[in-house]
């Protein structure tokens, strides 16, 4: 076997590797879910009336409220299939923006939440 | 003497039959409800006869109904419809050279009128009916008891409002108004040649086509709703499409006369002016009725309505004095167009200083569209007969940015009380929503290119079985070829 053929068959093995573990990698943590697996809980405040409610997060499933989300380290999104309304969690500001469909185009609500409970409440 | 005593007769009879009802309608109760069965009743009746009579009462609305923003609602759906008959039919007609003011003005009335049809056959619920498409509703008629009578409700974009107080009747008419006056505004363009058959065709296949999708998108809980997107009042669903349409159409159709295009003075001024007057304060229904309550918002929407408009009529009033040496009252109605229709798309969600900021943009920005870009090689091969797409189309892209930029999110559209309703508001880029900025460039860009290829579809289809333009030989006649009919008396 040449150098050349060599080489090319090292590198087409590295490469395959590579990408296996990648996929192994990012596949077995629910997709693009850097977050960890542990389901955690975000409590959010209505800053007018005081009212808190909470959302249950759960990384494994990708779901937030048992909705299909997307969880990334900067955000998490969903939408409520039953009320209609598009759901958005910025972690580094903490505000929750919720916008519905109106008779004036968008509706926007805006919460502050905090992690309360899994492994995002001890930092923040 | 028979025929005296006949009528005395005749005339006794209804005072008599009139006389038991006097005390119930006294009282606001309905014309037909029997003093027997009602609680109005007097207390001294009789025990028995109270027992005898049926339970429950004659109410005059549904407990969802609340008689304050029923009125205005319909009062505001009223003033937005003053601003199409006479407001606009006698703007146009006064703004256009003499033989042109019937044409001009029938075409705002026919426009008004089959619209009305349209809407309530089959446009309506493509527009605010169960969604059919992201970009579009059923089709179906809006004409039933049940359904006139029954509580308002959008039903894609119901969970972004509180429950609507008044009946489908009332919807349906309020959002007919915004409907008609847009293909009206639209019609701007096309004026002074233009072929009425061609127009009578045109309104319903536009309204049934274009406007309901943009329509849907934006108000009845379409897609861009969904992401986000705002527009007040109609910015972009109607004045950005208008503007659009009304120049592709313009271009389409072809120009007026050449003799026309060069010479065109108004007829009358002061009609002109009376129909502006009547389009400003109608305006006052057209953003303050958009909150669909009479509340606080809807207030601050019709005071930044007027501040905007009054901002941009000086500001315009100064640029043509700059320009032109003179301060022309038609330029100034168009910068009071220019005011209201900028202030359109933000009128709720802005403040007092934001509504400033606009008035001053709608003086300048669609000034220097209509009086550089417009008449530059390139644009003015366009007839754009009153130059909709500058005030209208401009403006209302103008004001929808500048929506993304200066809603204050402490205008609150609705209060909120639960959980998770802490206040509905827009928070623009000045704000630090940039991304608001992007949602409401997002959606212009769907309002044009649906517009701009929509109508020009339409049209193109339309000249194939009729002629778009009126023969030249009309041209030179005006209204007199056209209808049999002229404005001024010859004697």
């Amino acid at each position: 076997m040449s150098t050349k053929k060599r080489l090319f068959l090292a590198l087409t093995v590295t490469a395959a590797l590579s990408a296996a573990a990648i996929v192994f990698a990012f596949g077995s943590a629910g997709g693009s879910d850097p977050v960890g697996v542990e389901s955690t809980t975000l409590r959010c405040t209505n800053p007018f009336s005081g009212a808190s409610w909470d959302v249950a997060i759960d990384p494994a499933r990708s779901t937030a409220d048992s909705f299909p989300a997307q969880i990334t380290d900067r955000s998490i999104r969903w939408r409520d299939a039953a009320r209609g309304g598009n759901y958005e969690f910025d972690r580094g500001s903490g505000e929750l923006t919720v916008v519905y469909a109106s008779s004036m185009g968008g509706t926007f609500l805006k919460d502050n939440c905090r992690f309360v409970r899994g492994p995002d409440a001890a930092s923040g | 003497m028979n025929r005296a005593r006949a009528l005395m007769g005749i005339v006794l009879i209804v005072a008599l039959n009139f006389l038991p009802w006097v005390p119930a309608c006294a009282q606001n109760q309905p014309a037909a409800t029997p003093p027997a069965a009602t609680p109005a009743a007097p207390a001294a009746a009789p025990a028995a006869a109270a027992a005898a009579a049926p339970t429950g009462t004659w109410v005059a609305a549904p407990a969802w109904l609340n008689s304050g923003n029923n009125a205005w609602q319909l009062a505001a759906a009223t003033f937005v419809a003053l601003q199409s008959i006479p407001g606009l039919m006698i703007l146009y007609a006064g703004l256009v050279k003499k033989k042109w003011a019937i044409n001009s003005a029938f075409m705002v009335m026919y426009a008004f009128a089959s619209v009305m049809v349209v809407w309530v056959l089959w446009a309506y619920n493509m527009s605010f009916g169960p969604k059919w498409f992201p970009f579009l509703g059923q089709p179906g008629p809006a004409v039933s008891a049940g359904f006139e009578l029954s509580q308002a409700t959008v039903p894609e974009a119901a969970s972004g409002m509180p429950d609507l107080t008044f009946p489908m009747a009332t919807m349906t008419y309020f959002q007919f108004v915004f409907a008609a006056i847009t293909v009206i505004i639209l019609g701007g363009s096309v004026l002074g040649r233009m072929s009425f058959k061609a127009w009578v065709i045109f309104v319903p296949l536009w309204m049934t086509f274009i406007y309901t999708i943009g329509c849907f998108s934006i108000w009845g809980g379409g897609w861009l709703a969904a992401a986000g997107a705002v527009d007040f009042s109609g910015g972009y669903v109607i004045h950005l499409a208008a503007g659009v349409s009304g120049f592709v159409a313009a271009s389409v159709v072809g120009p007026r006369l050449q003799a026309d295009r060069e010479h065109f003075p108004p007829n009358n001024l002061l009609i002109a002016l009376a129909g502006a007057g009547i389009l400003w304060l109608g305006w006052n229904g057209f953003n303050g009725g958009d909150p669909y309550f009479a509340n606080a918002d809807a207030a601050g929407a019709v005071l930044n309505t007027n501040l905007c408009t009054a901002v941009a009529l000086m500001t315009w009033t100064a640029m043509d004095s700059m320009a032109y040496g003179k301060p022309s009252i038609v330029g100034a109605i168009n910068g009071m167009i220019a005011g209201l229709v900028g202030i359109t798309p933000a009128a709720g969600y802005v403040n007092g200083w934001g509504a400033i900021i606009i008035g001053l943009c709608a003086g300048i920005i669609p000034w220097f569209s209509m009086n550089k870009l417009q008449k530059t090689a390139l644009l003015s091969k366009v007839d754009d007969t009153l130059g909709v797409l500058s005030t209208h189309g401009v403006a209302g892209l103008m004001g929808g940015l500048l929506t993304g930029v200066l809603a204050d999110p402490n205008m609150l559209v609705y209060l909120g009380t639960g959980s998770n309703a802490p206040g509905a508001s827009t928070t623009g880029w000045a704000y630090g929503n940039f991304k608001q900025f992007l949602l409401q460039a997002e959606a212009a860009g769907f309002i044009i290119v649906l517009n701009a290829i929509g109508t020009y579809v339409i049209l193109k289809v339309m000249s194939l079985f009729v002629s778009l333009r009126m023969v030249d030989s009309t041209l030179q006649a005006g209204d007199n070829a056209v209808h049999g009919e002229e404005a001024y008396s010859p004697v």
